[in-house]
């Protein structure tokens, strides 16, 4: 076994100075609630913690630790600046009160995250994994209503068996390899049925958290009855991690080199991303709407990780760079509709009319969701195409042109869902025109992540730039 | 000036709805005298690139064929071991697109007048018309497929709003069709597009990097600067479902410009948006969105994939024929008087697709010619039919007679462009259609019967032109409803405005056509032998 002293410890914790600080701001975040019962304490309070782990992220930082349990490279480091960036915006919500434990989960939800893009051990790796999950069970139960807890019970359930499935797959692993750490087990390979056996049963988990069919289920009820900025989180936040953990545990145990994995996920990826597709016609609920459209996102992520070298980690960075950024603006839009009680679309009509400030930009933020120029998510989707049409030039493989067809129809199928917003607020008649006005702050945020969506369009470089700062093939 | 005269002409109405967007709402006639104002120097310019253009140019080669050009770098991406992705400003224009900028800009300013009257949410529809323009002109000078494409696309949201919030009863349909239909055009060439840049390179970049340039550039694309090995590469040995992949990108395109111009089986949309529209967008639809489908078929489906369109012109032939025909027997069985042009415009357009599938100078030239008429005589029909509208809120042919004697000056304006579009010599529209019988007739590729029977389609629209002439304006004067005879008055100054400088063009082009085939003549001649050539090249490789 490895010695461990004072030193390595230390030297374990200056590679989690993000966590430590997230940690250190969570806990006291806990006391300044018990505190004060004002709501502005505890906001900036929280958005202090974010703020200042943003800045013990080193970019430049590679290398696993001495203990093997965690490993820290560029790719994590941007994914962290990422999540805490986006996870700050959640304070700008323009909603009814809420509690200070909510901001606390949120930050056990980015804090368990991390240590999701960081865990080089599959101890560490499941630890991480639930400390995310048990922060979301309970996010999704804080609208405090009937229908809260039964999404927040449906999703512990199916939670709790996908976890079990996994440490059983980790424990199956685990006897084959004697050893948790992946860098150990990677030496170890053995390739008898029961060790493909635990492998499957290890990705199991990560696609119930990146809601992939056949893990699909909890999504819909959970983003529909989840406080909306909890949601905004929740679909940007542990399903990013899950997809860079997927990415790295392809890559350690080269599961892309066997086709037969390859074209088992990238068929799961293909019906993920029809599932989602084709539920999302079918809603008349908004943030319903916006669960299988996020769903039909994963699917449209997926292939990324299946095409090798830099091509594919590209468009996965611009892919969830760009998600993170419009679902988070579109989830701030639909809290100020709800706001005015809008919670169904059909009850939106001509409500872009009176408002004609906040219909165009409600539109634009659904133009990019689409993935339509001149938004970012045009960008990204022609990043995605494009490393997945080299894929088919390079490999030949017919599954990637079927990703193909089935990518573009999904973009022409989600202009049908997403365009109904716009379609009752512009083209509906209203019944009665609405009263109140949309609070300044959260307008000028969504106007500000509006500008960034067409910015990344118009100039991409900055994006760029750090995408490639990126080593995607070491990570 | 001359150096960036296109961008001032694509940029300059954006740059107006910024001035629009700080104005208050309430100031209705101020925004719709700036926005006419803006259209107004749109079109001046363009006169003036009209007769800077250097019409006596013979080029060498795609690269030299492009006049005005403007070229800067927009977007460079480092893509790894695939090298670079270079997107680039590059704007141009050849005869083609010249004339398509000069059709665009005179339309547009038209449209001004004709919403002239216009009193709901002014502010928002002279800024979405505005964008629309920048859009529409972008389009036709855009040397870079990216910036081709981003213009493409985002002339579909100020059209589906200016239908959805400005058009008749049954709005949101039409305007939910229309999008639908064009966005799955656009993906089709979405694809084509990714599939194309990645097989190409920018030779005059590459030396200086060391490493594949992956351009946009359709002059590059057109030059056929491919990489060895590329999907899309001339020679490819890479098939689907049989075929070869460059035969599919090419019916991928046509079918995503088709549904543009639009060719049956996929016009629906036309007849719908067209009813619905407001008048003025009714004009921009058929006078310049159309225009783009033909476009996109010269510039990209033609000039890209020469090899696959030589060897595809009879099925696009046929395509035109049926377009031709079918259009024209649906436009007979019209009671709406709207509907009945929009059935006659999918019928017109069908020319530019046999025209072109003709593959020599005098189809490309009679495709450019009817693309070019058919853009001022559909403007002028739809303005006509606004006027009924207008005064009775109905347009159905069999509620109307005798108008003639109510509305004399209108009667001889709808006589002058009805025979226009039927085909009378003497008129524009008759100096299109014959090139493209000459061509059609005359061409290798063709048999003689598709031209034969797209001659039927003259008669064809005689028919349900003099038809519905002889229902709704001759004989005794008569209208469904007793109040609207009251609201039968002639035509207002506003109208005759429209309508003059039409009936000018429509005359002079003609008795001369001189006038446009003249400075067209080198460049069409230029792409019709070069993408000969190409083909010849491509097909041995």
């Amino acid at each position: 076994m490895m010695e461990f002293s004072l030193q390595h410890v230390i030297e374990e914790i200056a590679l989690l100075r993000y966590e430590t600080a997230l940690i250190s701001g969570a806990l006291i975040l806990l006391v300044v609630g018990m505190l004060s019962k004002e709501e502005v304490a505890y906001k900036i309070f929280f958005s202090l913690t974010l703020l200042s782990s943003m800045f013990f992220v080193d970019v430049g930082d590679s290398g696993i630790s001495h203990s093997g349990a965690i490993s820290v490279d560029p790719m994590s480091a941007m994914l962290k600046v990422l999540f805490a960036f986006i996870s700050l915006w959640v304070v700008f919500f323009h909603s009814s009160y809420r509690r200070y434990e909510h901001y606390f989960l949120i930050l056990a939800m980015v804090l368990g995250s991390s240590l999701m893009l960081s865990a080089n051990h599959l101890l560490l790796f499941y630890i991480a994994i639930e400390l995310t999950s048990y922060s979301s069970y309970l996010i999704t139960g804080f609208a405090f209503n009937r229908s809260g807890y039964e999404a927040s019970i449906k999703y512990l359930l199916f939670g709790g068996i996908s976890s079990a499935i996994m440490i059983y797959g980790i424990s199956l692993l685990y006897g084959l390899t004697g050893s948790l750490s992946i860098s150990e087990m990677v030496v170890n390979t053995q390739t008898g049925p029961l060790y493909h056996v635990g492998l499957i049963c290890l990705f199991g988990g990560l696609f119930f958290k990146i809601g992939l069919v056949p893990y699909q289920f909890w999504v819909p009820s959970t983003y529909q009855q989840a406080p909306t900025d909890g949601v905004a989180v929740l679909s940007i936040v542990p399903k990013i991690a899950g997809f860079a953990l997927l990415h790295r545990l392809f890559i350690k145990f080269e599961i892309l080199s066997d086709p037969i994995y390859t074209q088992i996920i990238a068929v799961l990826g293909i019906v993920t991303v029809l599932m989602g597709t084709f539920g999302a016609l079918r809603q008349d609920n908004i943030k319903r709407m916006l669960a299988y459209g996020a769903i039909a996102h994963s699917g449209l992520i997926l292939p990324t990780l299946l095409i090798q070298g830099e091509q594919g980690g590209l468009a996965f960075i611009w892919y969830v760079t760009i998600y993170a950024i419009m679902t988070m603006a579109i989830f701030m839009v639909v809290s100020m509709y709800e706001d005015f009680g809008i919670k169904e679309m059909k009850d939106m009509k001509g409500i872009g009319i009176q408002f004609p400030m906040m219909g165009s930009l409600t539109l634009l933020i659904l133009i990019a969701q689409i993935g339509l120029p001149p938004t970012a998510g045009f960008t990204a989707k022609f990043y995605l195409f494009s490393a997945i049409w080299n894929e088919y030039q390079v490999t030949g493989s017919t599954i990637m042109l079927a990703y193909l067809v089935i990518g573009i129809l999904s973009v022409v199928l989600a202009l049908f869902y997403y365009l109904k917003i716009p379609y009752h607020s512009f083209l509906g008649t209203a019944e009665t025109s609405y009263f109140g006005n949309f609070s300044i702050i959260s307008k000028s945020i969504v106007t500000i992540f509006t500008i960034l969506v067409l910015w990344i369009f118009i100039s991409p470089e900055f994006l760029n730039k750090i995408a490639f700062n990126i080593n995607f093939i070491g990570w | 000036m001359t150096d960036s005269l296109l961008t001032l002409i694509i940029f300059f109405p954006l740059l107006i709805t910024v001035v629009i967007l700080f104005l208050p709402g309430n100031k209705e006639l101020l925004i719709k005298e700036i926005s006419l104002g803006a259209t107004g120097v749109q079109l001046i310019l363009s006169v003036i690139l009209f007769f800077s253009y250097d019409a006596s140019l013979q080029p060498a080669d795609w690269s030299s064929a492009f006049q005005f050009v403007e070229r800067t770098k927009w977007i460079s991406l480092y893509l790894g071991n695939h090298g670079w992705l270079q997107i680039d400003y590059f704007v141009g224009i050849d005869g083609i697109s010249l004339l398509m900028i000069c059709l665009s800009t005179f339309l547009l300013f038209l449209g001004i007048i004709a919403s002239w009257n216009l009193n709901r949410n002014v502010k928002g529809y002279f800024i979405l018309y505005l964008v629309l323009s920048t859009s529409v002109v972008g389009c036709f000078a855009a040397l870079d497929f990216f910036l081709f494409y981003v213009f493409f696309e985002f002339m579909l949201l100020p059209m589906f709003f200016l239908i959805g919030i400005w058009g008749g009863p049954r709005r949101g349909y039409a305007s939910i069709k229309f999008f639908i239909y064009t966005l799955i055009g656009s993906l089709f060439i979405l694809a084509v597009m990714i599939g194309l840049y990645l097989s190409v390179e920018d030779n005059s970049l590459a030396d200086q990097t060391q490493e594949v340039v992956h351009s946009f550039s359709l002059v590059n694309m057109m030059d056929g600067g491919y990489i060895q090995d590329g999907i899309l590469t001339p020679g490819t040995s890479i098939e689907f479902w049989g075929m070869n992949i460059r035969w599919v990108a090419f019916i991928l395109l046509m079918a995503g410009f088709a549904i543009k111009l639009p060719a049956v089986p996929v016009h629906t949309w036309l007849p719908d948006a067209h009813v619905e529209a407001p008048t003025a967008i009714s004009v921009l639809l058929a006078g310049l969105l159309l225009k783009i489908g033909g476009y996109g078929f010269f510039r990209i489906a033609y000039g890209i994939f020469p090899d696959a369109a030589i060897d595809l012109a009879y099925p696009v032939a046929i395509f035109g024929m049926l377009s031709i025909v079918y259009g024209g027997l649906t436009a007979m069985a019209q009671n709406d008087l709207k509907r009945m042009i929009a059935y006659s415009s999918v019928s017109h357009m069908g020319f530019v697709l046999l025209g072109l599938a003709s593959f020599n100078i005098q189809g490309a030239s009679g495709a450019l010619f009817q693309m070019v008429s058919h853009g001022f005589i559909s403007a002028a029909l739809f303005i006509l039919a606004g006027v009924i509208y207008d005064r009775t809120g109905d347009r159905g042919i069999s509620n109307f007679s005798g108008l003639a004697k109510a509305m004399p000056i209108f009667t001889g304006f709808v006589v002058v462009f009805f025979f226009a579009s039927l085909g009378l010599p003497g008129l524009s529209g008759f100096v299109g259609e014959f090139l493209v019988f000459l061509g059609s007739i005359g061409s290798d590729q063709l048999p003689k019967w598709i031209g034969i029977v797209s001659i039927g389609g003259i008669v064809i629209s005689a028919a349900y032109y003099l038809w519905a002439l002889q229902r709704m304006f001759f004989g005794q004067f008569w209208t469904r409803e007793k109040a609207w005879e009251q609201t039968m008055y002639d035509l207002t100054g506003r109208e005759l405005l429209l309508l003059i400088p039409l009936v000018v063009l429509v005359v002079l082009l003609g008795i001369a056509p001189n006038v446009i085939l003249g400075p067209v003549n080198n460049s069409i001649e230029f792409f019709v032998n070069q993408s000969f050539e190409q083909s010849q090249l491509y097909i041995s490789q």
